[in-house]
């Protein structure tokens, strides 16, 4: 079975958007704390419209926030290259 | 921790504490009618309401604080998607519980014997007791216990 995974820059556009804190993210966001550190650390993907939020928070388009990998499109992705 | 886990905790902790007062309780009634008697009932009663009160009442203080920010949420899509399926965790332990529970008296009375009719009742005061455990431990479970929180 294909891993899918949901990849996020939150963490870095945090710090460079003058060390946001997780908690002033979330309040921005309209999420809890907890829930920002579940998706800075991969165990939950959010919602599309939770994903919107975010990457307005930031003020950046959402595929450069959030990533989405599986095994298929990296394998494709090397074959592509090879 | 957020208001959904505190409040699964502490539903936990008091549940626990209900329990242990209860399986106390039964032997502190079967000493008060017994020839001896139980001359320190009163204070182990006691004791056990303080205990349960006191720490019903500091769930609550905990529970309703104020909130470090007015932008500050109790409850997202996360929590109640964690909500959700402790639901159905509870709904599938519900079922279990009580298909095993039958089954386990038909192995002991056998196909045409018979069974007092308080029994009933007590199973499901059993299963509604352990579907309260079921949805505290899976809510608690969900959140990973707390312990994976990361750098502020």
């Amino acid at each position: 079975m294909a891993k899918n995974e949901v990849r996020n820059q939150i963490r870095r556009l945090r710090f460079e958007n003058g060390e946001m804190t997780q908690q002033q993210l979330a309040d921005k966001a309209g999420v809890t704390r907890q829930t920002i550190i579940a998706i800075e650390s991969g165990k939950y993907a959010p919602s599309l419209p939770l994903a919107f939020k975010i990457a307005r928070t930031f003020g950046m388009p959402i595929e450069d926030v959030f990533q989405y990998e599986d095994e298929d499109s990296q394998s494709s992705e090397t074959s592509l290259y090879a | 921790m957020n208001k959904t886990q505190k409040s699964a905790l502490f539903s936990l902790i008091n549940f626990l504490l209900l329990i242990i007062f209860s399986i106390n309780s039964t032997k502190v009634i079967r000493d008060v009618f017994s020839p001896e008697g139980c001359p320190n009932a009163l204070k182990i009663v006691l004791f056990w309401a303080f205990l349960i009160f006191g720490f019903m009442a500091l769930s609550a203080f905990l529970l309703y604080r104020r909130k470090q920010s007015s932008a500050e949420v109790e409850s997202d899509e996360r929590d109640d998607l964690i909500k959700k399926r402790a639901v159905l965790i509870c709904f599938i332990s519900v079922w279990f519980l009580l298909i095993t529970s039958y089954a386990i008296l038909w192995h002991i009375v056998g196909l045409n014997g018979s069974i007092p009719l308080c029994i009933l009742p007590l199973i499901y005061l059993g299963v509604f007791f352990a579907v309260i455990l079921v949805y505290n431990v899976a809510v608690l479970i969900q959140y990973g216990w707390g312990c994976k929180d990361g750098e502020k």
